[in-house]
């Protein structure tokens, strides 16, 4: 394993011209995962083409505002390989304003959903998407929908069960005191 | 001559069902109260009718979902008077797990009039029954224009518990001496049904049981098992009782043989599950605020 864990960052150097260092972690079970962040983030698409070349599969693309975002100014989008059982998590950084971002579709058709999904809910643009249309969102709503809107529950904020509470509490206080 | 020959037998009433988004949990149960003989709504001379125009009592199941709410209250509209309303399980009572969801307009009592609530998820076949036999005793004292009789079921008669076979999932119970406050019931909850209150005498807990799934996930994860679940399957109840149906326990403070700042107790279920056995310095630790026993502990290792 040790030998694959070396080949997989020194395709990843090969393919990409960065070095990249390949953080490896080994469960009680004996299941590894690795974590790496490339410099690049244009570099997503020839590492992806690495991961092709070992074999590897896409798991899932999970795109993420970090809770700093709002002071560092940096967005993230981790990409999920498996690599003959191992986990190996590439991640990326792009700017909160004007993110973009080359589309791996054309290496792991999988990708085609996922891109599609944070395309519509956060302000990222995909470069060489083979079918940019909209997957959830109808064509009426602008994208960034995750940094625009507020969803209903945080909006309503509970206010059916605060009322049901208050209720509850009132006639049972009532009760106590004859 | 026993007065009752004087009197025409009762008239059967008929119950109808409208299903407000439910799961379909509960209407399973209903289905056991039409045909399983033992759990019979006949013996209680009701029997069921598809058509709601000739409706004596109605059975609502579901937490009343935006997409059905219109054609539930056109439904219920369509029941003559004296109609008695009867919810069957927390969704329509309380909005149960569903409550506070965009996609949910309860509860059904916020749009009708409710007389006779069946708390469960899902309440036991002999809960619906109960429940619907005090809609039927509310039906005839409102036709008749007879005065109300005290409910079937009191609290008391509850509280004495009128329990079921040993697998049924009955109400739960709550043993303040057992409890530490650590509150994993609370953010367990499915149905959002407990609550804890911090005063000076002590820590409150209350559950509602009219959002209890009886899912008993606070009993799984509490420490101390603090909560049990019962068989205590009897909780139907009239509408004036809804937000009184509860479990409450007060956890008291006791001062810091230290500093006398008030602090919740260590209960001894707790000391079970941390040491073998208890030693006299642990006993006199737990009397100990956690800012006083840090203070020992340290100045304990010093030899």
């Amino acid at each position: 394993m040790m030998e694959a864990q070396e080949n997989i960052a020194a395709a990843l150097g090969r393919w990409t011209g960065e070095e990249v260092a390949v953080a490896w972690r080994l469960d009680r079970k004996g299941v590894a995962t690795g974590w790496c962040r490339l410099r690049d983030a244009a570099n997503i698409l020839p590492a992806a083409r690495a991961m092709a070349n070992l074999e590897g599969r896409l798991s899932m693309v999970t795109a993420y505002l970090p809770t700093a975002a709002p002071r560092t100014g940096i967005r993230e989008i981790a990409y999920h390989f498996d690599l003959d059982g191992a986990t190996l998590t590439i991640g990326i950084q792009l700017p909160a304003e004007g993110a973009q971002v080359p589309s791996i579709t054309p290496v792991f058709r999988n990708a085609d959903w996922n891109e599609r999904e944070f395309m519509e809910l956060y302000d990222i643009r995909v470069t060489g998407h083979p079918d940019p249309r909209r997957l959830f969102l109808d064509e009426s709503i602008e994208p960034a929908a995750f940094e625009r809107l507020i969803p209903y529950s945080t909006f309503s904020n509970g206010a059916s069960g605060k009322a049901l509470w208050e209720r509850v509490m009132a006639d049972n206080a009532r009760k106590e005191t004859p | 001559m026993t007065p009752s020959h004087h009197n025409p037998p009762a008239p059967l009433l008929r119950l109808c069902r409208i299903n407000a988004g439910s799961c379909n949990g509960c209407d399973v149960e209903l289905a056991v109260t039409a045909s399983v003989s033992r759990f019979d709504v006949g013996s209680l001379g009701c029997g069921y009718t598809e058509d709601p125009a000739e409706a004596d009592i109605v059975i609502i199941t579901g937490p009343l979902t935006a997409r059905v709410k219109e054609k539930v209250l056109h439904h219920y509209a369509e029941v003559p008077r004296p109609k008695v309303t009867v919810l069957v399980g927390i969704c329509p009572i309380s909005g149960g797990v569903f409550r506070d969801s965009y996609a949910v307009s309860g509860p059904v009592d916020r749009y009708l009039a409710v007389d006779v609530n069946i708390p469960g998820c899902p309440p036991h076949p002999k809960a619906i029954v109960a429940g619907i036999a005090e809609a039927a005793a509310l039906w005839r004292a409102r036709h008749d224009s007879a005065p109300l009789s005290q409910p079937a079921v009191t609290p008391e008669d509850r509280d004495n518990g009128a329990t079921g076979p040993v697998n049924v999932r009955g109400r739960m119970r709550f043993n303040a001496a057992a409890c530490v406050g650590c509150r994993m019931c609370e953010y367990v909850c499915a149905g959002g049904a407990i609550r804890f209150d911090e005063a000076d005498n002590g820590l409150t807990f209350t559950l509602w049981h009219n959002s209890c799934a009886l899912c008993g996930l606070c009993s799984h994860y509490c420490p101390t098992k603090a909560l049990s679940a019962t068989g205590e399957w009897h909780m139907a109840h009239r509408q004036e009782e809804k937000y009184r149906l509860v479990e409450q326990g007060v956890v008291p403070l006791v001062p810091c043989s230290g500093c006398g700042t008030p602090m919740l107790p260590v209960a001894a279920e707790l000391l079970k599950i941390g040491y073998r056995g208890i030693s006299r310095e642990t006993e006199r630790l737990k009397t100990l605020c956690t800012a006083c026993r840090q203070k020992e502990s340290i100045g304990g290792l010093r030899r």
